[in-house]
C-alpha cells in the first residue's frame, strides 16, 4: 500500500511539473547536496482538510521560482519576483488538488487553503524528506515535494 | 464586434496564463475581465456584459459553488455561460456545479488546445443562440 501510494505520489507530481510547468523532470538521487546550506530555500505550502487532512509541500531554489514562472507565462526576458511567488503558489494548488483525488479517489471532498510561499532553510527541507516525499531535477533545477498526513 | 470573457481566479499567474493562451489562438475576443473571488465576479457582471466566464473553485471570500448559487438565484444573470477551470476533483462537487448550470469543466493542468476547443464549443452554441 505504502508503494502504491509512493509510486502514485512521484507519478502525479512529475506529469504536472511536466505539463503545468512545462519543464524536463528527472529523478534526483540525493537531493541535499543541491541545496547549499549557505543559500535561500524556497516553499510552497498548501494545507488541506477532509477525509485525511495535512499539507503539501514544494522545496526549490530561487532558480526553480524563475524558470518556472518563464515557462508559465512564456515570458523569455524574465519575470517579477511577485510573479515568481504566484507560479510556485499555484505549482502546489495545481498538484495538491490532483494528488488527492489520484491518492484518496473522487468520493471525498477536500477544502483547500491558499498556498503560501515563504523562504526557509536546509533544516526544514530535511525534516520534510523524513515524509513521503519526492526529488526530481526540473529544467536542472533541484526540487523537493512532500505530503505530510496529520492523524 | 467579439466576445467579452472574465477570468476569476484568486492565482493571478493562471489569470495571466489564461489570457496569454487566448491572444494566441483565432477567437475574437473583445475584452477580458479579471475577478479574484466569486464576490468580485459578481460585482463584475452587475456592470459590464460578458457572454462567458472562466470559474476557479476554491477562492477566498466566495467560492465558486458560492458564486454559482448567487448567479443562478438573479433573474438578470442566470443565463451567464460558465466554464469551471479548477483542481476540483471531488464528484460531489462537480455534480453540484452541473446542478448549478455550468457549462463546461477544464481541470488543470490543460492543453491549450483543450481550453480553445471547450471555447469554441460553448461559444457556438451562444452564436446560434
Amino acid at each position: 500500500m505504502v508503494e502504491l501510494v509512493q509510486e502514485d505520489f512521484e507519478s502525479v507530481n512529475s506529469q504536472i511539473f511536466e505539463d503545468w510547468g512545462l519543464m524536463f523532470v528527472e529523478h534526483l538521487e540525493n537531493p541535499s547536496e543541491e541545496f547549499p546550506s549557505d543559500a535561500p530555500v524556497y516553499q510552497s505550502v498548501i494545507k488541506f482538510s477532509g477525509e485525511h487532512s495535512g499539507h503539501y509541500h514544494i522545496f526549490c531554489r530561487e532558480d526553480f521560482m524563475e524558470a518556472l514562472a518563464q515557462n508559465v507565462l512564456g515570458e523569455l526576458d524574465g519575470c517579477t519576483p511577485e510573479e515568481q511567488r504566484d507560479a510556485l503558489q499555484e505549482m502546489a494548488n495545481v498538484v495538491c488538488g490532483n494528488l488527492l483525488t489520484k491518492l484518496f479517489g473522487e468520493d471525498h471532498v477536500y477544502e483547500l487553503r491558499p498556498p503560501e510561499v515563504t523562504e526557509t532553510n536546509i533544516v526544514s527541507l530535511n525534516t520534510a524528506l523524513e515524509a513521503t516525499h519526492c526529488a526530481f531535477m526540473a529544467d536542472d533545477c533541484p526540487v523537493v515535494v512532500s505530503l505530510q498526513l496529520e492523524g | 464586434m467579439g466576445f467579452s470573457f472574465l477570468l476569476v481566479d484568486d492565482s493571478s499567474i493562471v489569470r495571466k496564463s489564461l489570457k496569454k493562451t487566448f491572444a494566441l489562438t483565432d477567437l475574437e475576443i473583445s475584452e477580458i475581465h479579471e475577478a479574484t473571488n466569486g464576490q468580485e465576479a459578481l460585482e463584475v457582471l452587475n456592470s459590464e456584459w460578458v457572454d462567458l466566464v472562466f470559474l476557479d473553485v476554491n477562492m477566498p471570500v466566495m467560492n465558486g459553488i458560492e458564486f454559482m448559487e448567487a448567479l443562478v438565484a438573479n433573474d438578470e444573470l442566470k443565463d451567464t455561460q460558465v466554464i469551471v477551470v479548477s483542481t476540483e476533483g471531488s464528484q460531489e462537487r462537480l455534480d453540484r456545479l452541473k446542478e448549478l448550470g455550468v457549462v463546461g469543466y477544464l481541470r488543470k493542468p490543460f492543453a491549450p488546445e483543450e481550453l480553445v476547443e471547450k471555447v469554441n464549443e460553448i461559444l457556438r452554441g451562444v452564436k446560434n443562440g
